[in-house]
């Protein structure tokens, strides 16, 4: 089995988590129920908004992909060309493909209690007054680090770290240090040696991080240190997804100030920090990883983002970038290209770095980008799974689920004696399915459509790949032909995409049965793909 | 087979004799033509076979080919169009044809007037009384004349209850047949 173990660090790891999430549940082609996705998501403010939104997408794929293929890869089976087949799972509970809950995907370096500081981390008070290399060690710290009291703007030793590090790496960086301590990343060491076989030199890792935050940029070195360190992990091959600033913030407002924000992440550093990171790694990282993505937003286009420090209102809409970040670690999974360096098993380091940058094209100002903008390779490599995805989904919601135009109850395949699905919509996977899509709960935000939505609204680069609008007032039987957002797809003679078509070829498909949930999500599947290949 | 027509209270009002001014004599004829030439039997036999083609037709071409068809309406059309053919093929069979040469006449008439073994023929042969003669004569007349003017409805209510025996083989037959179809298994329901 390939596995990968995906370390996201921050807020636009976790970020990058929720956009690979909805990818996976498309079925990504190369990615089958042989592959295993071991996703640790790193964050130290613990109540982070975009990590809770990542964690619930990651339980939701997690009870789905349970719920449908647990007992069949159970019996040793393995199969491609389903919808949510990649395993998900997370570091306490490998190769099980019984669904997590969402903390265990979570390796959380932060502190509950609110009052600790980075001195308090560092133990600085108690240095003081001692003798010989500790007192040496106090004074180096004192001169390194602001001491201004706790709520001033530029206090580093008396920052209370329970949002996080705020845009500081230099206090990140020692924070992070432990992290090769931890007994959770001695699960990673023992969980990759533990083949050591042909199945275990397939596992790889990717670390995926902003470079211009706090979180990101102080986590990303000390992780790939720790691992090229370790005697069990230092022939393993790294990519790193390195997410240059993308975005910037306005100017606290009094809801944010009210909150306790003091306004100590400065925007105006995003490029200078970055800058310095890629200084330091061009001497240390990149020696030490076999490929680096870099995605990032050029200078004016980058959003305006409210500003938040941390906790739950660091929650920023999904973005094009994010996306991007997430194909990488698909693209560096399959590795179809083969441009990802070996390892050299007597050096245990990379054979050569390779670096790749992610273009669109003829993207026009103001204008969305949609699939046409993209290379026919990345189509390939999963755009052309998403719009199966994105039908599919389309179909579920509109036509199974009524809110368009209601199915005849006495469809064959919608009949007791076949998927019986007048008693299973909205209930077991069904209702997990719903959820995932966004459907269920009113409060759920978090789900595949409204990440759809996040990423062509309010940003000056927005991706708008699909038309997902609701259609519920409309009798346009003929709407599935506009799924993309670029076309109206053309059929010829009879409109193979009208509900009655589709219907006849879900009836084909199925006839021969078993009729479990699984062969219905695979008959969606297999139906849409055809058609979408047959009339893209 | 007549017994499947008994529910009719015409049918048996006639076979009984109590039936119109020449209610006994009238009964020989009705006895002869409905339970003695098997009439009612063949027309229940050919409403089987019918519906049970159209049924197979239906679902096991039909719904298997063409999703379009597996719905409802074509359903109720196809049913209404079935018993349409058994009522009409009934009615005829009952009513049969009238004609000068006796090879030519069908349903009550070949039964009342052909050959040696008809009901006319059989009911005189050794009367000599003339005015006994002559009275078998007009119910024969009376008996063939309902039948030619339309004023005995039984062709119709036949025809009718052997629709209503094909709406229940209908029912029968596609509750069977839909499950091994590809798009038909909801119909009707």
């Amino acid at each position: 089995m390939a596995r990968l173990f995906l370390f996201a660090i921050g807020g636009t790891g976790a970020r990058v988590v929720r956009s690979l999430t909805m990818q996976l549940a498309a079925g990504i082609n190369g990615l089958d129920s042989n592959t295993e996705i071991v996703p640790i998501i790193i964050d130290y403010d613990l109540s982070n908004g975009d990590k809770e939104r990542a964690l619930d997408a990651l339980e939701s794929y997690s009870k789905i992909h349970s719920a449908l293929y647990e007992n069949r890869i159970s019996n040793g089976e393995s199969f491609s060309n389903h919808f949510f087949m990649t395993n998900i799972s997370p570091l306490i509970n490998l190769d099980s493909h019984h669904f997590a809950f969402k903390n265990d995907f979570e390796l959380s370096f932060g502190v509950a209690n609110t009052q600790k500081t980075f001195a308090d981390e560092l133990n600085y008070r108690g240095m003081d007054g001692a003798k010989n290399a500790l007192k040496m060690t106090h004074e180096l710290i004192e001169s390194q680090y602001d001491d201004s009291e706790v709520g001033d703007v530029n206090t580093e030793l008396n920052l209370d770290l329970h949002k996080g590090f705020k845009g500081n790496p230099n206090i990140g960086s020692v924070v992070f240090h432990k992290f090769s301590k931890d007994p959770r990343f001695n699960k990673v060491e023992l969980s990759y040696a533990a083949g050591f076989n042909d199945e275990a030199k397939n596992d790889k890792i990717f670390i995926v991080s902003s470079i211009f935050g706090g979180t990101g940029s102080s986590g990303f070195p000390e992780i790939v240190s720790a691992i090229r360190n370790s005697t069990k992990l230092q022939d393993a091959c790294i990519g790193a997804a390195i997410v240059l600033p993308y975005f910037s913030l306005n100017s606290p407002e009094q809801e944010a100030i009210t909150a306790g924000d003091t306004g100590a992440i400065d925007p105006k550093s995003f490029n200078a920090k970055t800058k310095a990171a890629l200084g330091a790694y061009s001497n240390t990282i990149n020696g030490n990883v076999n490929a680096i993505y870099y995605i990032g937003e050029q200078e004016g286009m980058r959003d305006q983002y409210k500003y938040a420090e941390g906790q739950v209102r660091q929650t920023n809409d999904a973005h094009v970038v994010e996306f991007l970040a997430a194909s990488a670690i698909i693209d560096f999974l399959k590795d179809n290209g083969n441009h990802v360096s070996k390892t050299d098993p007597n050096t245990h380091r990379p054979r050569g770095l390779s670096a790749l940058e992610f273009a669109v094209k003829n993207v026009k100002d103001g204008i969305a980008i949609n699939m046409t903008n993209f290379s026919q390779g990345f189509q390939d490599l999963l755009l052309d799974d998403l719009a199966v995805f994105a039908m599919a989904a389309r179909y579920y919601r509109e036509v199974l689920k009524g809110d368009r135009k209601a199915i005849a109850t006495n469809e064959t395949f919608y009949t007791k004696d076949h998927f019986n699905l007048a008693t299973k919509l909205g209930r077991g996977v069904y209702s997990e399915f719903e959820k995932f899509l966004g459907e269920k709960n009113p409060s759920n935000e978090w789900g595949y459509y409204h990440w759809m939505d996040e990423l062509c609204k309010d940003h000056k680069h927005k991706l708008k790949l699909f038309n997902l609008r609701r259609v519920k007032d409309t009798d346009d039987k003929d709407d599935l032909r506009k799924i993309l957002s670029h076309k109206t797809i053309t059929v010829t003679g009879r409109n193979p995409l009208n509900d009655e078509r589709i219907c006849s070829s879900i009836n084909d498909e199925s006839s021969d049965g078993p009729y479990t949930d699984e062969e219905f999500f695979h008959v969606l599947r297999k139906v849409f793909k055809k058609k979408y290949q047959n009339n893209k | 087979m007549y017994k499947f027509f008994q529910w009719l209270p015409d049918f048996v009002s006639r076979i009984d004799g109590k039936y119109g001014e020449y209610a006994k004599d009238f009964g020989e004829y009705y006895r002869d033509f409905l339970i003695e030439s098997g009439i009612c039997g063949s027309v229940i036999t050919w409403g089987l076979i019918v519906t049970l083609i159209v049924v197979s037709l239906y679902y096991f071409i039909g719904c298997n080919k063409w999703h379009a068809v597996a719905n409802r309406p074509i359903w109720g059309v196809v049913l209404l169009l079935t018993c349409g053919i058994t009522f009409l093929m009934t009615y005829n069979s009952v009513l049969g044809n009238y004609d000068e040469k006796k090879e030519h006449l069908s349903g009550v008439y070949a039964v009342a007037l052909n050959n040696d073994n008809g009901t006319w023929q059989r009911l005189r042969k050794g009367i000599e009384d003339e005015e006994h003669l002559s009275r078998i004569d007009r119910v024969c007349d009376a008996y063939i004349g309902q039948f030619q003017n339309g004023s005995e409805k039984l062709p119709i209510e036949m025809g009718l209850a052997v629709s209503l025996f094909t709406l229940i083989e209908f029912f029968g037959f596609s509750i069977w047949f839909k499950r091994y179809t590809k798009h038909g298994a909801g119909v009707p329901f």
